[in-house]
């Protein structure tokens, strides 16, 4: 049985049409229009025990909105969504003492305390043991290597430190699902992998479930072997990483070294569109179907020194799913 | 926030401040709920300042304090209302103290505009609201409190009416340029929102709007009339109230003209003083 | 019982956040120990100002009223000692959608959003209040009895829980309208009628005021237990009332949340 059920869960906010100017607003006071917003419309996923699923979409797509339904922030306006059985809404205690949320752009630590009391009154709040803390609190500030950190003041902590007792924080009771809504997001390059690292290891190790979203491919790549992709409040895509790739993007990118040039983007542009093209090297894309014979050509028409055929590098497809631009709707 | 589009460079230069003026209206009136709340309860006080009054007034059976009967005392209160509408503009010490003390007065600076008459600006639109309110509400309310009871037994001269008019201006201008003075001083002094609360609760004694200053002890009378704060109060309720003789009117008004402008001035050199110490130190 | 001592403890913590918290800005203390003084002084002043033209008020004479003013102060300022500080920023958090790790914490939500922050100088100003009324009661010449204090504790327990319902209600409200400093502008307005004896207003304002809109029940009532001027229904009455307030509470805070939108930052 999957840990996290999701069918077709739907969020539709009302927002008030304003006509601009004073008089608009005058009339505002009288009458109103309201315009619906569908932040996510019609999800449906499942995520059995121990995965760690990547939720990706472009800003607005309404990953962060499903988070909340999940986490029972927000109420779903129809559908159902379930988490180890509980219907998040609800907000029961049994629920809300299994789960975690991490948000990258809010912060729940006490602004002007040290960081441990922050951990000391979420470790009150959710009921956990002197000794589990006590051990759980060594471990986690080891492996993030912020034991030093806890005396200090929150609001003087850099972004970075003050994202790793976040994430201690939410992990002191133990979740069994943790979701994660842009853990990186504002980070230096190496916080962003500690992080990283953190959460591969933690999912590995412990087997909680974790369901990410992130604005950064790299953490995406890192982490999830599957992603579940939504658009305009819609899914788009459900499955492994590598077959996004597959999926929407129809052709592969052919490299070819030549021995001592010559060769022209013309005399290329007959086997696919030339992407750049060098006296020694060109880079070609060509419809998936047709790379074997354009390569076999290539090989025979011209002087080659090496030759390489790769997938669309993964970041660009999923650009041009947000775009809209690849076909193929699954 | 924003100003005239670029476009309007064939407009009056006070067009500006329309669009300012304009713009703080429309962010009041987008809250529909919470604007007539805050208009229908602001009425609060004054209902327990009438049974207050009355019950000390039944006390001594109802005879007049100080040339005050029960009666006046009403009319006092709610004529204290108007005035006080025009002379309070809240938030105001405290949006300048807090603009110089975050360093927020550049965005300002850089703009072409007086700071001053875009605070003028912004707080008339709010001050428009009330007033427009006021002025649908307040014919009601003198029309019962004249034919209930006939609370209202003086009808003012012609002479009166202008003068209290006048004074409402007054009112506005001592009590929008005390503001202007007092959020000045955070050019020098950190932390200034305590002095702000103890100003305010002065400014409600002294203004009249607590106790009517004529019933206090005569000893402090000449002070109390002379500070510019009763003009923020005191002198429009007895002004058209027609406690003010006809002769006094002018010499009355003159010093409230006099303290609007020791006021303009004070703000004036306290700001161009106080923007030296901002520059020097880096805003 | 375990869940009530949990929920103690929880509240033990959170004040001594606050208090070592507090400790950083002093000065503030000071300060705001003069502001309300200053408060209660003006208050004085204009109760003299009026027993200088009548011996009495309703029925009420001068060291009575302020027996009265003196228990309002402890009672407002209690309050806003533990809410009121939270109520307003529920308002904001409401609004900007920072409510959302108070909702996924295994704890009433209600609980965590309205003990949270303490402000302590307002508990140093609640002494001025209890100073007042002692030194009144003492001009009235009456003297207290341990079971008189057991009351008057009890009653004014009763009367912060009441001003705190009106007050997480109005500030809850911003789930619906979108915005509400104004309503809030209403605690200052509303306590205004607890200032005062109820018998002062004609009898259908009276009547309101003691059950919509009950600020008479907050500050008569318990200022009565103390000179002596009750009766014994009202001050059942009034623990009823503060029941029903909280139960409403509770169940206006739940529809509320149903109309969240954790709007981002």
């Amino acid at each position: 049985m999957p840990i996290i059920e999701v069918e077709n869960l739907s969020k539709i906010y009302r927002t008030q049409k304003r006509l601009p100017g004073l008089a608009g607003a005058v009339k505002g006071l009288f009458s109103r229009d309201y315009t619906e917003v569908r932040a996510v419309d019609g999800v449906s996923f499942n995520i059995e025990e121990g995965e760690l699923v990547g939720f990706l979409g472009p800003n607005g797509a309404g990953k962060t909105t499903t988070l909340k339904m999940l986490s029972g922030i927000l109420y779903p306006t129809s559908g159902t969504a379930k988490v180890m059985g509980f219907i998040p809404s609800d907000r029961k205690n049994e629920y809300r003492r299994q789960f975690a949320l991490v948000m990258g752009q809010k912060n729940q630590l006490w602004w002007d305390l040290p960081a441990q009391e922050s951990l000391f009154l979420n470790k009150e709040i959710y009921g956990v043991s002197d000794t589990d803390y006590k051990e759980t609190l060594d471990e986690m500030t080891e492996l993030l290597q912020v034991k030093h950190l806890l005396g200090i003041m929150v609001r003087e902590l850099s972004l970075g430190e003050r994202m790793k007792i976040e994430l201690i924080a939410s992990l002191l009771h133990r979740p069994r699902v943790l979701f994660l809504d842009e853990p990186t997001i504002g980070l230096d390059v190496v916080a962003q992998k500690n992080i990283r690292e953190f959460i591969k290891d933690y999912n590995r190790r412990t087997k909680t479930t974790i369901l990410l979203t992130s604005h950064y491919m790299n953490d995406i790549q890192a982490l999830c072997d599957r992603v579940v992709v939504i658009n305009h409040g819609k899914k788009v895509f459900d499955g492994l990483l590598e077959t996004v790739v597959e999926r929407f993007s129809q052709t592969k990118r052919i490299t070819i070294t030549f021995k001592d040039g010559g060769v022209s983007p013309e005399q290329l542009a007959a086997f696919g569109k030339v992407l750049e093209s060098t006296k020694v090297k060109a880079v070609l894309q060509v419809p998936r179907e047709e790379v074997k014979k354009a390569s076999n050509e290539i090989l025979n028409r011209f002087d080659v020194d090496d030759i390489n055929i790769e997938e669309v590098p993964i970041e660009e497809v999923i650009e041009k799913v947000f775009e809209g631009a690849a076909g193929g709707r699954p | 926030m924003t100003t005239a589009a670029p476009t309007a460079q064939n407009r009056s230069p006070l067009h500006k401040y329309w669009v300012i003026l304009s713009t703080r209206t429309q962010e009041d009136m987008t809250y529909r709920f919470n604007y007539v709340f805050g208009a229908i309860f602001r009425f609060l006080p004054l209902v327990t300042m009438i049974f207050l009054w009355y019950a000390v007034y039944m006390g001594r059976n109802m005879a007049p304090i100080n040339g005050m009967s029960f009666k006046d005392m009403i009319v006092y209160n709610a004529l204290m209302y108007i005035a006080r509408g025009f002379s309070s503009v809240p938030g105001t010490m405290n949006d300048i103290s807090k603009d110089i003390k975050d360093g927020l007065l550049n965005r300002y600076l850089i703009k072409p505009m007086d700071y001053f008459g875009y605070q003028v600006m912004y707080r008339l639109a709010h001050k428009l609201v009330f007033w427009y309110i006021a002025l649908l509400t307040f014919p009601f309310v003198f029309w019962f409190m004249s034919a209930s009871g006939h609370y209202f037994t003086h009808w003012p001269t012609l002479w009166e009416a202008l003068a209290f008019l006048a004074s409402l201006v007054i009112a506005f201008c001592v009590g929008i340029q005390f503001c202007f003075m007092i959020g000045n001083l955070a050019f020098w002094f950190l932390e200034i929102s305590t002095f702000l609360f103890v100003v305010m609760m002065l400014e409600f004694f002294l203004s009249g709007q607590l106790i009517p200053l004529n019933i206090l002890p005569q000893w402090m009378h000449q002070f109390l009339f002379l500070s510019p704060f009763s003009y923020e109060g005191y002198w429009p309720c007895v002004i058209l109230m027609g406690k003010v003789p006809q002769d006094q009117l002018l010499p009355v008004l003159g010093r409230g003209v006099l303290w609007v402008g020791v006021f303009y001035a004070a703000v004036r050199v306290m700001w161009r003083m106080g923007l030296k110490r901002y520059s020097a130190v880096g805003g | 019982m375990a869940e009530f001592s949990k929920y103690l403890k929880l509240t033990g913590l959170m004040m001594k956040n606050c208090l070592v918290r507090e400790m950083q800005f002093k000065a503030n203390f000071v300060v705001r120990l003069f502001t309300e003084t200053m408060w209660l002084v003006m208050q004085f002043i204009y109760i003299s100002v009026m027993y200088g033209q009548t011996g009495q008020i309703a029925g009420w004479n001068m060291w009575e009223m302020v027996v009265l003013a003196g228990t309002n102060h402890v009672i407002a300022q209690l309050f806003e000692a533990l809410f009121y500080d939270n109520c307003m920023r529920l308002i904001d958090q409401i609004r900007q959608g920072d409510l959302d790790f108070n909702l996924i914490k295994p704890i009433n939500t209600q609980f965590l959003v309205s003990l949270r922050y303490t402000d302590y100088a307002s508990i140093v100003n609640s002494s001025i209040g209890i100073g007042i009324i002692l030194f009144a009661l003492g001009k009235l010449g009456l003297g207290i009895t341990l079971g008189g204090v057991v009351l008057f504790a009890a009653l004014v327990a009763n009367s912060i829980l009441i001003y705190y319902s009106i007050l997480f209600i109005l500030s809850v409200w911003t789930f619906w309208i979108g915005r509400s400093n104004n309503l809030m502008e209403l605690y200052w307005q509303f306590g205004q009628f607890s200032r005062y004896p109820g018998e002062i207003y004609p009898w259908l304002l009276r009547r309101l005021l003691q059950t919509l809109i009950p600020m008479l029940i907050v500050s008569n009532v318990p200022a009565g237990v103390l000179i002596h001027k009750l009766q014994t229904g009202l001050i059942f009455y009034g623990f009823t009332l503060g029941v029903v307030f909280l139960a409403l509470t509770a169940w206006i805070w739940q529809r509320g949340l149903q109309r969240y939108r954790s709007a981002s930052s």
